[in-house]
């Protein structure tokens, strides 16, 4: 999983959100790491609905501007706990061997 | 603001941008501070050609590279495969072949979005045909074809014998009774008939059953086609065939199965297997299409 996706289903872990409330909150989350433009925020949106891991929640018009609400669904959250298994297992086998330094650069 | 995003929108599939395109604006804008931002619009070129091109029903992208196999195969049947008496005939196919499959899968994709309106489809179907057989017909006669014929013929004179070396002195010219302009009346009428034909089959099943839509509508055009052939004979061993009969491969069938001559049968089944795959994986790739109707209805519930 790209972190990108990881940090998108990360953003509604707390409850749905909309396209931008997701790119705000996954910016947030990953410390501005993750910048999306719109475009490549709703290709992952539509890819991530495509394949089952979010869903549209609802829709509603705010000001006369359409918005859809998106939550994860069972299938994301499964992905979502699988990947974050993944990198804490990369996470443990990379400070077995550079923790030390690791542990320097967060001092 | 908006009008520069709404430029690079343009790259979606137009349905994408019907249904989220003003959402996608209004997020960037929001992302911006309601400023204008080369980055977005960018985003949005990148992302909606890449869309579009993955997108199975923006069906111009296959609707170019459907005639430009078909185009290919042809050629290959021209120099590798056919017998040297039928060379100028075919080369000038190339006139022809790019005009049916196109109208094709436009048309395919307008019917399954909107089955209920099939009537006014083929109306534009039908007329967009008969344009084109009249364009295609005068080019024929007056320039491109004699052109073609007459350059192979220069270029490789020993390949062109009999019949057709006597039809090139004498091009325009009637030929066991059938004059050019009533091939081309017939070949305006079968562009109807043969409009009608797969109106109603894509009607009957390209929303719900797409690959039976994508081997039934290319069968029933090769039907017309063939019936087409073996009721007008001598037409096609001269360069009349303008239209329907060069474009679509029941052409090559009906030749294959009735003037054997002119054609390599291996040559003829193998793109007609082609043919009808094509059409099967174009129809059926992504799924059954969805009718307007029905998801103009869901959106409305959803909201």
């Amino acid at each position: 999983m790209r972190e990108p996706t990881y940090f998108l289903l990360l953003a509604l872990t707390d409850g749905p959100r909309h396209g931008y409330g997701i790119a705000q909150r996954a910016a947030e989350l990953s410390e501005d790491r993750v910048k999306l433009t719109a475009g490549t925020l709703y290709g992952a949106l539509d890819r991530l609905v495509g394949s089952a891991q979010i869903t549209v929640d609802r829709e509603d018009t705010v000001n006369g501007r359409r918005r859809r609400y998106y939550r994860l669904t069972e299938g994301g959250r499964r992905a979502l706990v699988d990947e974050t298994v993944r990198l804490r297992a990369t996470v443990t086998a990379a400070e077995r061997l550079i923790g030390p330094e690791v542990g320097g650069a967060q001092a | 603001m908006k009008r520069p995003y709404r430029f690079s929108m343009r790259a979606y599939p137009p349905g994408y941008r019907r249904d989220h395109g003003e959402e996608l604006i209004d997020t960037a804008l929001a992302m911006t501070g309601g400023r204008w931002s080369a980055r977005q619009s960018m985003g949005f070129l990148l992302h909606g050609t890449k869309k579009s091109l993955m997108t199975p029903r923006r069906w111009w992208g296959l609707a170019v590279v459907f005639p430009v196999a078909f185009a290919c195969s042809q050629t290959a049947v021209l120099f590798a495969a056919l017998p040297p008496e039928a060379a100028p005939v075919w080369i000038t196919k190339w006139l022809t072949i790019p005009s049916l499959p196109i109208l094709f899968i436009l048309m395919a994709e307008r019917i399954a979005e909107r089955p209920q309106r099939w009537r006014a489809t083929t109306v534009i179907w039908a007329a967009a045909g008969i344009s084109m057989v009249g364009v295609v017909a005068r080019r024929a006669e007056s320039a491109s074809e004699t052109i073609s014929s007459v350059a192979y013929y220069r270029l490789w004179p020993t390949r062109v014998t009999g019949p057709i070396e006597v039809h090139l002195d004498n091009i325009g010219a009637p030929w066991n009774g059938w004059t050019p302009a009533g091939i081309v009346v017939r070949e305006m009428v079968t562009v109807v008939i043969l409009a009608t034909v797969t109106s109603l089959v894509l009607r009957r099943c390209a929303t719900t059953e797409p690959m039976l839509a994508g081997i039934a509508a290319p069968a029933a055009v090769m039907t017309v086609l063939i019936i087409y052939r073996i009721s007008t004979p001598w037409a096609f061993i001269l360069d009349y065939d303008f239209f329907v009969g060069d474009t679509l491969i029941g052409a090559t069938i009906g030749e294959l199965l009735f003037f054997p001559a002119p054609f390599d049968p291996v040559a003829g089944i193998g793109i007609g297997i082609a043919a009808l795959s094509m059409g099967g994986l174009i129809l059926s790739w992504g799924g059954a299409i969805e009718p307007a109707e029905q998801r103009e209805a869901q959106m409305a519930q959803a909201r």
